[in-house]
């Protein structure tokens, strides 16, 4: 439709005439202050509280009821305008009435008296009249960029006053003067655009959102603010950054894109794990993962151990499977305890916000998304092969045979045949397996097994996603379903998954409703991938197993000479190692989890600003996990068959919440911004499992528990509850200065009676700078924000009776009895962090360069810890709270942007540091040890981060004999073994043992130094390209996979290193690899900086290329849009770790002080590197 | 209040136009009437000691507790049989480079961290509070009236029992009487008020727990406590403290009781446990997983029965065999403790108290009273009594022709009757002739060796050197 003046302008004058009077006298009555200067006018801002299309008509109302302007124009002026789409946040007057005159030749000015006067344009030359035009009638769409229509949005004819308005499905149809005529494409929030028809007649428009995006709402847990007005520190990944990620959880999406945020990809297995560290470890012994809220339903994360486990290096469930990557709007992170401090009590290791998206008004939407990739190791370890290790084995046997004729004065050389050797009494170790002679005899053509290429494979990963959005002004929806297959890189591993999702969104007058349903099944085909060899797990077991054997026997059966005593291969005192593809192929293993995510919510306005909402959620799992080990599978050292065993498991969690609040929102005058939230919320959780066992089967041909003999089984039931008060009120004032407050009072059943409620405030506030006179009009800083904060918050996640005094089974010859196991401590209350945290946000030239800094310190106190008590208490430890922890840290986030070209391009680079230090421990600051895997040793003592690596140390290896003799050494070191140094200065080797003697020491720590990363995109027309890279420095690994497979005993498989080993004084290979050796002399094999790696790395997490195609295609097939993208993830790590993956954290969650023994490498599933296709289909 | 209760309520009154008005205060109301009760919640899977000890099958389980504490590896099961069993002439443990240090206790040399040392401190003071629960709660709970004396009585017996160990392993102990929390023991510390009471008034509060006992418990009670065990414990408590006339008075009323099998061997049979000779024994069950223990005296342990108690017995003492080790199953094992049948654990009781030890020490008492040189006497009948069941001559007035003599053969007998039943050691140190007799096996001791130490980590955790020292010597 056109724009048509009103010809009856004379009329209007009267009006005018009128108008003027009434507000004279309505001022002059009223106010004798409001006279606004001009500059205060425009920077005046309107309120828009909901999004709607409005006609100019209301627009001026809208402003006459927010300010005390006044319009003056005729009555009918705009009867026949376009209309005007609002978006829900504030905009300048200016820029308001802009947009409502545009492609009109009218124009505003403001007159006296607060007066705001439409005049005509004064630039806009006469138009020829339309007679004279050669008719050329253009057709068009106008969509944002995520192809949703926009309408209401203006298209105008340039230098003219010929303009139309997108329909309710973003059409226009527009006649123009000629077909080079150029149109103006203008909406709300976006930048306005020009293009030149160059003759065609249909047109996809698609405008780019405002850089600016200042009036962006951001969530903050109970509500939302302007992105502007927050005054804490929040972290924001939006729906474009994650997009085209062929990822089986949105975890690995977000990898390396917020300053602060550590995503752990601690092991590659599918469906498995994830660990994400919001500045740092604040905790000892209680948990330190976040806190994850799906559309306001707070996620239980306690079904990580769901269905047990099998090892206890078995990686956790991810509790994030059931969330569809394609689903979500955005993540928000809140960071520093003033944003967290919301949530209260589960507050201290920070909250991670995930909206999902939401049908918007218009037609239906149809959007189908498909990725298919494939996946392989990223990496494997190099490995002697079946010559080399028979070599190896040789001479370290040769040198225990050696040792041992040393030892008794005994004649011999490393010619004597296993009979000499037996008949002058050596041991089995000093022997020579004959399995290996044909190799040392150098036989062409034997076995020669690399047993990684026989547990990795290709894997394929595919994922559809087909939704449907849309809705009318009253009811919007989106519908979603999600089909992904992935299988594993390891053999008989693999992840499936289906999901399905329902938005609904209903607004009525002062009601407003919403459901979200996210139903979702999963099952993961497991593969015991983790930890030692001895566990059965594959990934140790293919590194270390002999490649002298076969997978398979000619028969067709697993070969299983590799295992202990009868094949012989124990006889020599061989480590007894099971085959590896047995282990993955013969295992049955499956984990289901159906994962019901719901809720709804009931919001009704009260009064103007004042709303109650009410919402209900629900989080409710089931997990279902059946095992069979059959009796083809051997046990290590035992032939087959073996005795058959499985197990079933099932555990269902049930969590439910329910909120209410009341919120209030409103600008009081023109200075004065109110922002409020009350509310309260119950929160209950219930945990049932039950499990059956079962051995004895008969054969393998039925692996359900009815077929064998059921040996144990077992329940239990936990619950706890939540009950909280909240409260959070942010004033602004002049848009300059913004001061927020936040209470929180949780109430736990995890806590004492004495303590069961905890209280967590917090203020924070900020100064928009940018705001302030002095730097209103500067062409440079558009944006300039200094922020402070303080707040409490809490650790509740303990266990969930820690506080009670538990009772066990303390029988007498079979008469039951019961007795105290645990002590009560009814004071036992919340670990609470108190947290600071500065910041800065900087944007200039049009936000085209971005910076945002950010340091905070977070000292936790009153840390959970098993403290020893005196045991006349009738017990000899109790949880207590005592201890702190401090974390301090900076982030910086720079973003750089250029999008006014064809050439569209922005790269964003984050890097964090975080300091980790336990600054107090229990009353003497005893330090806490704890023994991981392998004799490995941990150490949490003041001074220290928690959980850094306790060894011995060493110095290379002893050259000489005079260098060994005038060295503290462990009694039988040998020139060529490690030469460890004497730390306490007392003359002799000591591990454990009083501080005096201790020569163990502190010799890495997992923390990293700084985290990174550097994200980007670029696109040119249609082509666009991203990429993401991250890192981290500093980290170190304990790597006690390489007491096996880096051991040079012979026993194992080893790495290559192993070639450049210390042979002969003469001979001394690289300097740092010990002589090989069956029985290690010297304790080599103990657990020191030998084992420890530096974990610095720095990956290409993501790389990916996109084509869109151009509108005529997408016109010729009725489409909104066509996407091809080729997708890279993981394609190369820089890293100089020798293992899979330097950020593996074996133990990782094993048992109560879980965090005190962080990464361990006993093996681990790799990681994949993935190349995938994508395709994404919208009409 | 049930929260979701809370919310239907709240829903109904949703649809009531009138919630725009009220709505904070109704809020508010109801949420306080929600509020704690549905933050408290109990253990489902394990019992709370908030919600137990309510009635007397409670106590009865909790009784049960007690005696665990004596089966417990801290105690009977495995720590006494290192600390004591291996203290005194009749077992020797020579591997000094075992990481359990059990060596070091023959040797007397074991330092105050020495596992078991700290093994039977801890059992010693967890079993006296499963005791300390029983006796201060059981009086407020509505409950058969004579059952809830006889629980009771039960929890002192064992309490008594637990620091008549005690304070002859360690001298001065901390004597806790009542029921304490984890932050009263705290609260102690801190205050000093948490010390080793003197021998005095740990012996002063065993006499009082046995005299309630032995009048409170029945005659016969299964595998738990009788009024005969608390009258010879209390005998035995008399006897160490030199309460002669006291002891061969309470002794006396046990006499006639129990009786002495006529076969030595049958009295340690895991086929006859519970005869007519026990008086108390703490109860195994090698069916039952976790109620059995790992073989006393074992040589797999590295303990062996050394020769000088060996060739000390006459070679027709029906009681040699006993002490002689044979194979079973976890090595060398003497008879009194042997048990073919291993399930992972074996069955074999631990005889606390036996009828021989109650003649023996009422013969002893008697003859420190006074030397009744009358064969016919009661002391001369007494100590032949034991002698003839071991198929060896009675003595006569002309084998022990005074108080010395006498009381040299008593001491002889309890080491032939009672070896390896953990009475020697504290046999000689009752006696004052630990540090000669240890001398004969090539032991030099000295009187700073008669005690214990205190584990060094209680030492430390009370930080209190003046109220909570270490014994002298250490």
């Amino acid at each position: 439709m056109k724009i048509k003046l009103n010809k009856h302008w004379p009329l209007a004058r009267k009006r005018i005439l009128l108008t003027i009077m009434r507000t004279f006298i309505f001022l002059l009555c009223t106010t004798v202050f409001s006279l606004s200067p001009t500059s205060s006018f425009s920077q005046r801002k309107i309120k828009i509280k909901t999004e709607r299309v409005v006609s100019v008509n209301e627009v001026f109302n809208i402003i006459e009821q927010q300010t005390d302007y006044r319009f003056i124009y005729p009555q009918d002026l705009f009867t026949n305008a376009s209309k005007i789409q609002l978006r829900k946040g504030k905009i300048k007057i200016t820029n308001l009435l802009k947009s409502c005159l545009l492609g009109s030749k009218l124009d505003f000015k403001l007159s006296d008296k607060n007066i705001i006067e439409i005049v005509e344009h004064k630039k806009i030359k006469q138009t020829p009249s339309q007679k004279e035009l050669q008719k050329f009638t253009v057709k068009g769409t106008v969509n944002d960029s995520n192809g949703q229509p926009l309408p209401g949005a203006n298209v105008l004819e340039k230098d003219s006053t010929n303009g139309a308005q997108t329909d309710f499905d973003g059409n226009f149809s527009l006649t123009v003067s000629d077909e080079n005529a150029t149109l103006v494409v203008s909406y709300i929030g976006f930048l306005t655009q020009e293009v030149a028809l160059s003759g065609k007649t249909s047109l996809v428009i698609t405008l780019q959102e405002d850089a600016a995006k200042l009036d962006e709402i951001v969530l903050v847990g109970y509500g939302s603010v302007r992105k502007g007005d927050v005054s804490t520190s929040v972290g924001v990944v939006n729906a474009d950054e994650l997009a085209d990620q062929l990822t089986t959880g949105f975890d690995q999406a977000m990898t390396g894109k917020v300053a602060g945020v550590q995503v752990l990809q601690t092991s590659g297995s599918p469906g498995g794990n994830i660990s994400i560290r919001v500045r740092g470890t604040a905790s000892i012994s209680a948990g330190n993962d976040p806190l994850y809220v799906i559309d306001g339903v707070p996620l239980s994360n306690d079904t990580k151990f769901a269905g047990g486990k099998t090892s206890q290096y078995e990686t956790p469930t991810n509790p994030l499977n059931s969330i569809n990557t394609n689903d979500i709007e955005s993540i928000q992170i809140l960071k520093d305890a003033a944003a967290t401090a919301i949530y209260g009590s589960r507050g201290s290791n920070g909250v991670v916000l995930i909206t999902t998206k939401k049908g918007k008004s218009g037609k239906l939407k149809v959007s189908y998304n498909m990725n298919v990739g494939f996946q392989s190791v990223t990496k494997k370890i190099d490995l002697l092969d079946a010559y080399q290790y028979s070599q190896l084995t040789y001479e370290a046997r040769n040198n225990t045979y050696q040792d041992y004729l040393n030892k008794n004065s005994l004649s011999g050389s490393s010619s004597d045949s296993n009979t000499i050797r037996t008949a002058n009494g050596a041991p089995a170790a000093s022997l020579i397996p004959h399995q290996i002679l044909p190799y040392l005899n150098g036989q062409a053509g034997l076995t020669n097994t690399d047993w990684q290429d026989e547990i990795f494979r290709t894997g394929l990963l595919k994922s559809h996603t087909l939704s449907f959005s849309g809705g009318s002004d009253k009811v919007r929806y989106f519908v979603s379903g999600n089909y992904l297959d992935q299988e594993g890189v390891v053999i008989s591993s693999g992840f499936k998954k289906y999901s399905t999702r329902l938005n609904l969104d209903v607004k009525s007058g002062k009601f407003h409703a919403g459901l979200n349903l996210t139903p979702t099944y999963s099952v993961t085909d497991k593969v015991n991938s983790e930890g030692r060899y001895a566990d059965e797990g594959v990934i140790a077991l293919a590194l270390g197993y002999a490649p002298i054997f076969p997978v398979y026997n000619p028969d067709g059966t697993y070969n299983f000479d590799g295992n202990g005593n009868k094949k012989s291969w124990g006889q020599y005192s061989q480590s007894g190692q099971l085959n590896p593809v047995a282990v993955a192929n013969l295992t049955q293993d499956e984990l289901s989890q159906f994962n019901f995510l719901g809720n709804a919510f009931f919001e009704y306005e009260l009064s103007e600003g004042l709303t109650y909402k009410l919402s209900l959620g629900a989080d409710i799992n089931n997990f279902r996990r059946d095992y069979y080990r059959p009796s083809s599978l051997e046990r290590r050292f035992q032939g087959g068959p073996s005795i058959p065993r499985g197990y079933s498991s099932t555990d269902q969690f049930v969590n439910w919440v329910a909120e209410n609040t009341l919120s209030y929102i409103n600008q009081i005058g023109e200075d004065h911004d109110i922002n409020a939230v009350v509310g309260y919320t119950v929160q209950k959780n219930r945990f049932n499992s039950n499990y059956l066992e079962s051995s004895n089967f008969p054969n393998d041909l039925v692996t359900t528990l009815n077929a064998g003999t059921v040996t144990g089984g077992g329940s239990r039931t936990e619950e706890y509850s939540l009950l909280s008060y909240l409260a959070r009120v942010q004033y602004g004032f002049k848009n300059k200065y913004i001061l927020s407050a936040s209470m929180r009072a949780d109430g736990s059943s995890r806590f004492g009676p004495n303590t069961k409620w905890g209280y967590f405030p917090s203020v924070s506030g900020a100064w928009k700078v940018m705001n302030e006179s002095f730097l209103e009009d500067s062409n440079v800083i558009n944006d300039l924000k200094l922020r402070a904060s303080y707040g409490v918050t809490g650790n509740f996640d303990i266990g969930n009776y820690s506080s009670q005094g538990l009772l066990g089974q303390s029988n007498y010859n079979s008469i039951s009895g019961l007795a105290p196991i645990t002590a009560s401590n009814e004071e036992l209350t919340w670990e609470r962090s108190f947290s600071t945290n500065f910041g800065l946000n900087l944007g200039l030239f049009n936000n085209k360069v971005t910076l945002e800094v950010d340091h905070y310190i977070s000292n936790t106190e009153d840390l959970l810890l098993q403290l020893p008590v005196s045991t006349i208490s009738g017990f000899s430890s109790s949880l207590q709270n005592i201890g702190r922890v401090q974390n301090k840290g900076w982030e910086f986030l720079l973003g750089f942007k250029n999008h006014d070209h064809d050439l569209k391009w922005n790269v964003n680079f984050n890097i964090a540091t975080n300091k980790n230090e336990v600054k107090e421990l229990g009353p003497n600051n005893e330090p806490i040890i704890v023994r991981g895997g392998a004799f490995n040793f941990f150490i949490t003592r003041v001074g220290d981060p928690i959980g850094s690596y306790y060894t011995l140390k060493t110095d290379g290896i002893f050259e000489t004999q005079e260098e060994l003799d005038n060295s503290p050494h462990f009694s039988g070191a040998q020139v060529g073994d490690l030469k460890f140094v004497d730390v306490s200065g007392d003359g002799a080797i000591t591990q454990g043992g009083d501080a005096s003697q201790e020569d163990r020491t502190i010799t890495g720590n997992y923390n990293p130094d700084y985290t990174f990363g550097i994200g980007g995109s670029l696109s040119y027309k249609n082509l666009d390209f991203g990429f993401n890279i991250q890192g981290s420095q500093g980290n170190e690994v304990m790597n006690i996979l390489s007491r096996y497979i880096n051991n040079v005993e012979g026993n194992f498989n080893n790495r290559t290193d192993v070639l450049d080993r210390w042979v002969s004084p003469t001979n001394t290979g690289n300097g740092t690899i010990y002589r090989a050796n069956r029985v290690a002399s010297g304790r080599n094999g103990w657990t020191s900086d030998w084992h420890v790696e530096d974990g610095s790395y720095i990956r290409l997490q993501n790389v990916s290329l996109g084509y869109t195609f151009p509108d005529d295609v997408l016109e010729k097939f009725k489409l909104d849009r066509l996407r091809i993208s080729l997708t890279g993830q993981n394609l190369f790590t820089i890293t100089k770790y020798s293992g899979y993956n330097p950020e593996v954290n074996g133990r990782f969650n094993t048992g109560g002080l879980n965090n005190t023994s962080p990464g361990e490498d006993y093996g681990t599933y790799p990681l994949a590197k993935t190349i995938s296709l994508g395709l994404n289909v919208s009409f | 209040m049930y929260p979701s209760k809370c919310l239907t309520i709240k829903i109904k009154q949703m649809k009531n136009y009138i919630i725009r008005y009220i709505l904070l205060a109704v809020v508010t109301t109801l949420t306080w009437s929600c509020s704690d009760d549905f933050i408290t919640l109990e253990s489902i899977s394990e019992a709370t000691a908030e919600g137990f000890y309510r009635t007397g099958d409670d106590f009865n389980n909790a009784v049960v507790a007690c005696y665990d504490a004596l089966q417990s590896n801290n105690q009977y099961g495995l720590a006494f049989d290192r600390l004591l069993g291996l203290r005194a002439d009749d077992a020797v443990d020579d591997n000094a480079s075992a990481s359990s240090r059990a060596s070091d206790i023959d040797k007397f040399v074991a330092s105050a961290s020495n596992t078991f040392i700290e093994s039977a401190w801890k059992g010693t003071y967890i079993g006296i509070s499963r005791c300390n629960i029983v006796i201060s709660r059981i009086d407020a709970i509505d409950m058969d009236a004579s059952l809830k004396k006889q629980l009771k009585a039960e929890a002192q017996f064992v309490r008594a029992l637990i620091y008549f160990n005690a304070v002859r392993i360690w001298g001065d102990v901390p004597l806790i009487t009542a029921e304490q929390s984890v932050q009263q023991t705290n609260q102690q510390i801190q205050d000093k008020t948490l010390i080793r009471n003197s021998v005095a008034d740990v012996y002063a509060a065993i006499i009082q727990d046995l005299m309630f006992a032995e009048l409170n418990l029945p005659a016969s009670n299964g595998v738990r406590a009788t009024s005969g065990a608390a009258k010879s414990l209390l005998g035995k408590v008399y006897l160490t403290q030199g309460k002669y006339p006291e002891a061969a008075a309470k002794l006396n009323e046990v006499i006639g009781d129990y009786q002495l099998l006529p076969n030595f061997a049958d009295v340690f049979d895991v086929g006859n446990k519970n005869n007519a000779e026990i008086v108390f024994a703490v109860s195994y069950d090698k069916g039952v997983d976790g109620e059995g223990h790992a073989p006393w005296f074992s040589n797999a342990n590295f303990v062996i029965v050394p020769n000088s108690l060996l060739s000390a017995y006459n070679p027709n003492d029906s009681r040699l065999p006993l002490v002689q080790t044979s194979p079973g199953t976890t090595g060398l094992i003497p008879g009194k403790f042997f048990d073919l049948e291993f399930q992972g654990q074996v069955g074999n009781d631990f005889p606390v108290l036996r009828y021989s030890d109650v003649l023996l020490m009422r013969a002893e008492a008697l003859n420190e009273v006074a030397y009744d040189s009358d064969v016919n006497g009661d002391a001369f009948t007494l100590l032949n009594q034991v002698r003839t069941r071991a198929t060896l001559t009675p003595y006569t007035n002309t084998d022990l022709t005074n108080q010395q003599e006498f009381r040299e053969a008593i001491l002889l007998e309890r080491k032939f009757e009672l070896a390896l039943e953990f009475d020697r050691w504290f046999d000689l140190v009752r006696t004052g002739t630990a540090i000669s007799e240890m001398a004969k096996v090539g032991q030099t001791i000295s009187g700073n060796d008669l005690l214990f130490p205190i584990p060094q980590s209680e030492l430390e955790i009370i930080n209190n050197p003046s109220g909570f020292p270490q014994n002298p010597g250490y």
